[in-house]
C-alpha cells in the first residue's frame, strides 16, 4: 500500500449509490467498521434508474479515473424496474468506451443490496485496486468544453 | 439608415451551407437590399488582405461555416472574430464540429494514408521551391467547433442549416433586430413536436437500418425500430427528414439543456429496448438488440462528436 | 435563486467521526467554498444543543441553506431538516453529508479520511445550492370506498371500512355474495360449517348502513388517481327484482332451460332462472340471459306467468352507474386450474375423477347428493377414494410452478370427512410434502394420518384411467420405492390454485399489475403485502396469491386499514421531491411515459410531458431516459449532479 502511494497514482472515483440499496449497504459497511481504501466519494440517487449516460460521460470528463455504481438487485428495485434500465444504459456505454479506446472496466455496475455491507467494501476495494493497475484515466481533464457558451 | 455589412466564411468546409444561403429564394433580394457582402469566398473573390483591412467591428455580422481543422482556420477565425460585431457559427460544423468531426476517431497518420497513400506522397508543411520556402497551415490535431478557438455570439445549426431558419436569421438581421447573444435559431424543443407521425412509445425489439425495410410513412420511426435521432435533435427544420420517411440523423445538434447529444439518444434508446417483462431473463435478448447496432458514432454522434467524451480516440 | 449563503454544520459525533476526521480541518477547508458563509463545529449536532445552534445560526446568518457534516442522513435528515423548519427555513433546503459511515469509520489514514470528508461536504454543498424551497404536495379526496370482489376477503374489509364510518361500495361479478368460501362444506382445522361462519357476514355487509352491494356487476372504467377515481360500473340486468322475489321457486320448476350449475361445479344442471344456492345475498333468483331461450324478442315466459308476486321484468336493462372513490381494494379471489389441462389425470373427461370443490359440494348437506358421498358416474358410495395433491402445481415444467398453498390441508380435511361419512371406507393420499404452517394445523394433520384408513404415499401420480367401473391410478411411493398401481371408485384432485381469470383484464383496467403467474401483484412482497404499487389501490385475499381463510381475512382488513387510513385523512400529503417537466423544452415525445412504474407520466392536451406529482414516487428514471432534459427531479437535477461531480473530482 505504502509503497503504490509512494509511485503517487491514487485513483479518484465516484461513486453512484442508490438510496434504498447500496447506500444503505454501505452505510452497514460503516456501521460494521469495514475498512476499504479512501478513493470513492459517494453520490447518494434514489434510483440507480437515476444515473445515466451523460452523468458517467461527465464524471470521465470530469477526472474520474473510475466510476462506480451500486443498485439494487434484478427484481428488487425498490422503484420496481430502475435497475434494469441502468443496465441497458451503461451496456451502451460501455460498447461506447470500447470504441473510443476507454477501457470499459472503468466503469462498473454492482448490484448491492442494504443488507451487503461486505459486498460494498469487497466491490470498493476490488474496484480501487483495478484502477491502479489501469492507470490514471486517458481523457484529459476538461475533454468536453462545453458548446453553446 | 445604413446598410448592414456582412461576411461569409467557409472554413473546414463542403460548400452546402453557402449553398443554403441561397435557399431563402427571392429573400435574398432584400438581404442585398440591405446589407452589403464584403466577404464570402465561395461566392467572390476576395483576398485576406481585405479582411485585414476592415476596422475591427467593421462588419456587422459574419456567418463563419466549417469546422477548424487546419492553422488557417484557425487563424481566420481569429481575425474574423475581431473584425466582426457579430459572430455566428453556421452551419452544424461551426456548430458542434459536424460529420467531418468524426474525423476525431481517426489518428492524423490513418487519414493521411487513407487520403494520399504512402508517406512519401503526403503534403509536407514546409515546402522548398527554387530557393523559396512556402509554408503551408498545419493540420491541427483535432477538428473542433468554431467556440474552441473564438468567442462565439450565435448558432444556425444544421446541416445546412434549412431554410426556415436562414430565412428568420436574415430576417433579424433586414429589420436590424438581432437576438441576444448566445440565441441558437432553432427550436428549444426537439424534433417530435414538429413531426407528423403517429407515436405510441413501443418498446424497440430490435433495431433496423433505413436501407433493410421501407419505413411505414405514417406511424414513429422510433416505434418502428429505426434510430430516429428526432428525439434528441433540435427542431426548427419542420422534421423534413422524417416527412422524407428517412429518420432524423441529428444535424442540429442537442436540445437547448442538454451537454451531450450522442449521449441524451443513447439514454433514450437503452431505455426503449424491451423484448419482454422487465427481468434478467431478457437480459441476452435486450443485448443482442444492441449488438444490432452497427455504427455507434455515426449514428449517435454523426454531428456532435467534437465536443463530446467520444471525440476522440484514447490510449490505455 | 437568491446569493446563497450556506452554514456548514461539522459534527464530531463524540469520536465516532474526530478520532478519524480532523473535523476542524474540514471547517477551515469549507469556509472558503463558494456560497459558503458560515461554518462551525460541534460534538453532537444531533443534541438539543447542536440543533439550537443550527437554529441560531439560520437566523443570524440569514441562511438560505445548510449542510450537516456528520453521520448518514438514513439517521439523521429529518432531525435536521425539523430543526431547520422550526427556525425558518425550508427543510428542503438542510442536507446532510455522510462523513461518518462512508469516511470516518472506514478508514484509516486521518490525512486521507480528512480529504475526503472535504469533497464529500462539497458535493452537499453543490446540492445545496441548487435547491429549491419545496412544499408537501397536498390532494382532496371524496369519502368512498370501492371493494373489487364479494367473497370473504372482500367483505370483511368492506365490512371494516364501513365499521370506521366511511361509505362502502361492494362490487361483485356473480349474482351472489360469498365467493368460493360459499361452496365448502367445511374448514380446516376447526371443521367449522363454512356457510354457517359466512352467512352472518354476508348478511351484516348486505345490511349495513354504510355498504351499497353491487353484484351481477362489472368495473368498466377507472380512472384518476389516490383520493380521486372515476370509476364506472355496469349492473347487469337479473330480470327479477330482488324486493319482490319471495324464493318461491316456481319460475324454476317450469324453465325449460338447463345449464350446468357453477356452484354445483357441474354436478348437476339448474335451470336459466335460478338461486345460486339457497342462502344467497341477494335473496332473489336470477335470470340468465345466455341460458334463456331469449330475451329479445321474448320467446318464452313460463316463469313470469307462474311468478305470483309479479318479481320479473323482461324489461330490465343494464345499468352504467358512475362514481367517484377514495380507494380500491382488489379481492377477486382464485379459480382452480383447468383440469382440461391435466391429460394425465384423464382431462376432465372421467366423470369420477374430480376436483376438491366439487368434493365439497358431494361432502355438503346441502349439496346434489344431500351430504352423502356418493360418485357422480352411477351415484355410488366409494369405498376407495385417491386423493391426489400437487395437481397441476410445484409442475414448473408442464403446468403452474408455485405451491397453491392450501391444498395438503383440504385433502386430508376431505379424507377425514371421508372417513366420517363412510365409516368402512378407504382414503389413500398421494403426496410430495406436506404443508401445514398455520395454528392448529399440524395437529389438523396429526389427525389424518393416524387414522388406520387413511393412507399417506409419497409420490407423484404419472397417470390414471378408468378401466370399468373403477379408475386405475399408476402412482410411485418413493419412501417405499414401489411403483403402485391402485384401484379406486372416486379420484379428488387438488388442483392447483390460479387467479380468478377476470383479475388481468380487471389489473389492466386499474393500471396495476399482476405477476407472471397472474396474481395480483403487492408492492413488497414483505412489508407491502396488501398495497399495490399505484396509490390507493390495495389487494387482497387469494388474488394476490394461494391462502386460506384466516390469511384471506387478516388481508381483507389489511387493506381496509390502509383504505381507512387514507381516508381519515382530512388532506393526503406526499413528498415534494418528485419529477418536474419543463414545458419550454419538452417536445412531447413521449419516452417518459413509459418509463415510469407507477403511471404518474402523460402527454396532456398542450402535447408536453405532465408528472402527476401525487403518482411519482422520485425515481428519476423518467429523468434518465428524458433525451431533452426537460423531465427533471426537484432538487436532483443534472445541473446539480454535474457540480457535485465536479466538486467531488476536483484537484486539492
Amino acid at each position: 500500500m505504502a509503497d503504490e502511494r509512494a509511485n503517487g497514482f491514487e485513483p479518484k472515483i465516484v461513486a453512484f449509490l442508490c438510496r434504498w440499496c447500496s447506500y444503505a449497504g454501505a452505510d452497514l459497511a460503516g456501521v460494521s467498521r469495514m475498512t476499504y481504501p479512501p478513493n470513492v466519494v459517494p453520490i447518494r440517487v434514489n434510483c440507480s434508474g437515476r444515473v445515466d449516460v451523460g452523468m458517467v460521460v461527465d464524471a470521465l470528463s470530469s477526472g474520474a479515473d473510475g466510476v462506480l455504481i451500486g443498485g439494487c438487485h434484478p427484481g428488487d428495485c425498490h422503484y420496481v424496474n430502475g435497475n434494469y434500465k441502468t443496465r441497458r444504459r451503461m451496456e451502451m456505454l460501455k460498447r461506447a468506451l470500447d470504441g473510443v479506446g476507454i477501457d470499459r472496466r472503468r466503469v462498473q455496475l454492482e448490484w448491492i443490496s442494504a443488507s451487503e455491507g461486505a459486498k460494498f467494501r469487497d466491490t470498493v476495494t476490488a474496484f480501487t485496486q483495478l484502477i491502479k493497475e489501469l492507470g490514471p484515466s486517458p481523457v484529459p481533464v476538461g475533454a468536453t468544453a462545453d458548446g453553446e457558451g | 439608415m445604413a446598410k448592414a455589412k456582412i461576411g461569409v466564411y467557409w472554413a473546414a468546409a463542403c460548400g452546402g451551407c453557402d449553398c443554403s444561403l441561397l435557399e431563402v429564394n427571392e429573400q435574398i433580394l432584400d438581404v442585398i437590399e440591405a446589407a452589403d457582402i464584403l466577404f464570402w469566398p465561395c461566392a467572390a473573390d476576395a483576398k485576406y488582405e481585405d479582411v485585414r483591412a476592415f476596422a475591427h467591428n467593421e462588419l456587422d455580422l459574419v456567418l463563419f461555416n466549417g469546422a477548424i481543422r487546419t492553422e488557417e482556420n484557425r487563424e481566420m477565425a481569429e481575425l474574423l472574430r475581431t473584425r466582426a460585431r457579430w459572430l455566428a457559427a453556421y452551419g452544424s460544423c461551426a456548430h458542434t464540429g459536424g460529420v467531418i468531426g468524426l474525423a476525431n476517431l481517426s489518428t492524423h497518420d490513418e487519414i493521411f494514408a487513407t487520403v494520399f497513400g504512402k508517406q512519401a506522397n503526403w503534403p509536407k508543411t514546409h515546402v522548398e521551391v527554387a530557393g523559396r520556402s512556402l509554408d503551408l497551415p498545419a493540420f491541427l490535431e483535432r477538428l473542433t467547433p468554431l467556440d474552441t478557438v473564438v468567442d462565439v455570439d450565435y448558432y444556425v445549426p444544421g446541416c445546412p442549416p434549412p431554410r426556415e431558419v436562414v430565412s428568420g436569421l436574415f430576417s433579424a438581421l433586414i429589420a436590424g433586430d438581432l437576438p441576444p447573444k448566445g440565441t441558437v435559431f432553432a427550436s428549444e424543443k426537439n424534433l417530435c413536436e414538429e413531426c407528423a407521425r403517429e407515436r405510441k412509445q413501443e418498446r424497440i425489439t430490435r433495431i433496423l437500418r433505413p436501407h433493410e425495410q421501407e419505413p411505414d410513412p405514417e406511424k414513429c420511426l422510433l416505434d418502428q425500430g429505426f434510430v430516429c435521432m428526432g428525439p434528441a435533435t433540435r427542431g426548427g427544420c419542420g422534421a423534413v427528414c422524417p416527412a422524407a420517411n428517412m429518420p432524423c440523423t441529428g444535424c442540429a445538434g442537442p436540445t437547448a439543456r442538454i451537454r451531450d447529444q450522442g449521449s441524451a439518444m443513447l439514454n433514450t434508446l437503452a431505455s426503449l429496448i424491451g423484448t419482454g417483462e422487465e427481468n434478467e431473463e431478457q437480459w441476452e435478448a435486450e443485448d443482442a438488440v444492441i449488438a444490432q447496432l452497427a455504427d455507434l458514432f455515426g449514428t449517435f454522434y454523426r454531428f456532435s462528436s467534437a465536443h463530446s467524451l467520444f471525440g476522440r480516440r484514447y490510449h490505455e | 435563486m437568491p446569493v446563497p449563503r450556506i452554514g456548514v454544520f461539522v459534527c464530531h459525533c463524540g469520536l465516532n467521526i474526530e478520532r478519524t476526521v480532523d473535523t476542524k480541518a474540514v471547517a477551515e477547508a469549507l469556509r472558503t467554498h463558494p456560497g459558503v458563509v458560515h461554518v462551525e463545529d460541534y460534538d453532537y449536532m444531533c443534541s438539543d444543543p447542536g440543533q439550537q445552534l443550527i437554529k441560531e445560526a439560520i437566523a443570524e446568518h440569514r441562511l438560505t441553506g445548510g449542510v450537516v457534516a456528520a453521520c448518514s442522513p438514513a439517521m439523521h435528515e429529518p432531525t435536521f431538516r425539523r430543526a431547520a423548519e422550526e427556525a425558518g427555513l425550508n427543510p428542503y433546503l438542510f442536507e446532510m453529508a455522510n462523513i461518518r459511515e462512508h469516511c470516518s469509520w472506514v478508514h484509516l489514514d486521518r490525512n486521507e479520511a480528512t480529504r475526503k470528508a472535504i469533497r464529500i461536504a462539497k458535493t452537499l454543498i453543490e446540492k445545496v445550492k441548487g435547491n429549491h424551497p419545496l412544499e408537501p404536495v397536498q390532494i382532496g379526496h371524496v369519502e368512498k370506498c370501492l371493494v373489487i370482489g364479494g367473497g370473504i376477503t372482500g367483505i370483511q374489509a368492506a365490512l371494516d371500512v364501513a365499521d370506521a364510518g366511511f361509505e362502502v361500495l361492494l362490487v361483485e361479478k356473480a349474482a351472489t355474495l360469498g365467493g368460493h368460501m360459499a361452496q365448502l362444506s367445511e374448514t380446516f382445522p376447526t371443521l367449522d360449517c363454512s356457510q354457517c361462519i359466512l352467512a352472518p357476514k354476508m348478511v351484516e355487509a348486505s345490511r349495513h348502513p354504510n355498504i351499497r352491494t353491487l353484484t351481477y356487476s362489472e368495473i368498466l372504467e377507472v380512472s384518476g388517481y389516490i383520493g380521486n377515481y372515476a370509476v364506472k360500473i355496469r349492473r347487469n340486468p337479473t330480470y327479477v327484482d330482488p324486493e319482490t322475489c319471495n324464493l318461491c321457486g316456481e319460475c324454476a320448476k317450469v324453465c325449460p332451460e338447463s345449464v350446468p350449475s357453477e356452484f354445483e361445479r357441474g354436478l348437476v344442471e339448474r335451470k336459466a332462472i335460478y338461486i345460486p344456492f339457497p342462502q344467497a345475498i341477494p335473496s332473489s333468483y336470477t335470470l340468465d340471459e345466455t341460458a334463456c331461450l331469449g330475451l329479445q324478442p321474448l320467446r318464452c315466459s313460463e316463469c313470469a306467468k307462474v311468478c305470483e308476486p309479479g318479481a320479473i321484468d323482461f324489461d330490465m336493462r343494464p345499468e352504467i352507474l358512475e362514481e367517484e372513490v377514495a380507494a380500491i381494494i382488489v379481492a377477486t379471489g382464485y379459480e382452480l386450474y383447468p383440469i382440461l389441462n391435466l391429460g394425465e389425470y384423464g382431462g376432465g373427461e372421467i366423470s369420477d375423477v374430480i376436483d376438491g370443490l366439487q368434493f365439497e359440494r358431494l361432502l355438503s348437506s346441502s349439496g346434489p347428493t344431500g351430504g352423502e358421498v356418493r360418485r357422480p358416474s352411477d351415484g355410488k358410495i366409494p369405498k376407495r377414494v385417491i386423493f391426489i395433491q400437487c395437481a397441476g402445481s410445484r409442475d414448473p415444467e408442464n403446468h403452474n410452478a408455485h405451491c397453491s398453498k392450501i391444498c395438503c390441508m383440504y385433502t386430508a380435511k376431505h379424507a377425514l370427512l371421508y372417513r366420517h361419512a363412510v365409516h368402512d371406507g378407504e382414503a389413500i393420499v398421494f403426496y410430495i410434502d406436506v404443508r401445514a404452517g398455520g395454528k392448529g394445523y399440524e395437529e389438523f394433520i396429526q389427525k389424518a394420518t393416524e387414522d388406520e384408513r387413511i393412507r399417506y404415499l409419497r409420490g407423484k401420480v404419472a397417470r390414471l384411467y378408468r378401466e370399468d367401473d373403477q379408475i386405475v391410478v399408476w402412482g410411485v411411493d418413493t419412501i417405499s420405492g414401489r411403483r403402485m398401481e391402485l384401484r379406486a371408485d372416486l379420484v379428488v384432485l387438488a388442483l392447483s390454485i390460479d387467479p380468478h381469470p377476470s383479475a388481468r383484464e380487471l389489473a389492466r383496467t386499474l393500471k396495476i399489475s399482476c405477476g407472471a403467474e397472474g396474481f395480483l401483484k403487492e408492492a413488497h412482497p414483505k412489508l407491502r403485502p396488501v398495497e399495490s404499487l399505484t396509490a390507493g389501490i390495495f389487494v387482497a385475499g387469494a388474488g394476490q396469491g394461494p391462502k386460506d381463510i384466516p390469511e384471506s381475512v387478516a388481508q381483507g382488513s389489511g387493506a381496509a386499514a390502509k383504505a381507512i387510513t387514507l381516508l381519515v385523512q382530512e388532506k393526503l400529503t406526499h413528498s415534494p421531491e418528485v419529477v418536474a417537466i419543463d414545458e419550454a423544452v419538452c417536445g412531447g415525445c413521449g419516452v417518459c411515459v413509459g418509463m415510469c412504474p407507477y403511471g404518474a407520466l402523460s402527454l396532456n392536451g398542450a402535447g408536453v410531458a405532465e408528472c402527476n406529482e401525487v403518482l411519482c414516487e422520485g425515481c428519476g428514471t423518467c429523468v434518465s431516459a428524458c433525451p431533452t432534459g426537460a423531465a427533471q427531479l426537484k432538487n436532483m437535477t443534472d445541473a446539480q449532479l454535474h457540480e457535485m461531480i465536479e466538486v467531488a473530482l476536483a484537484d486539492g
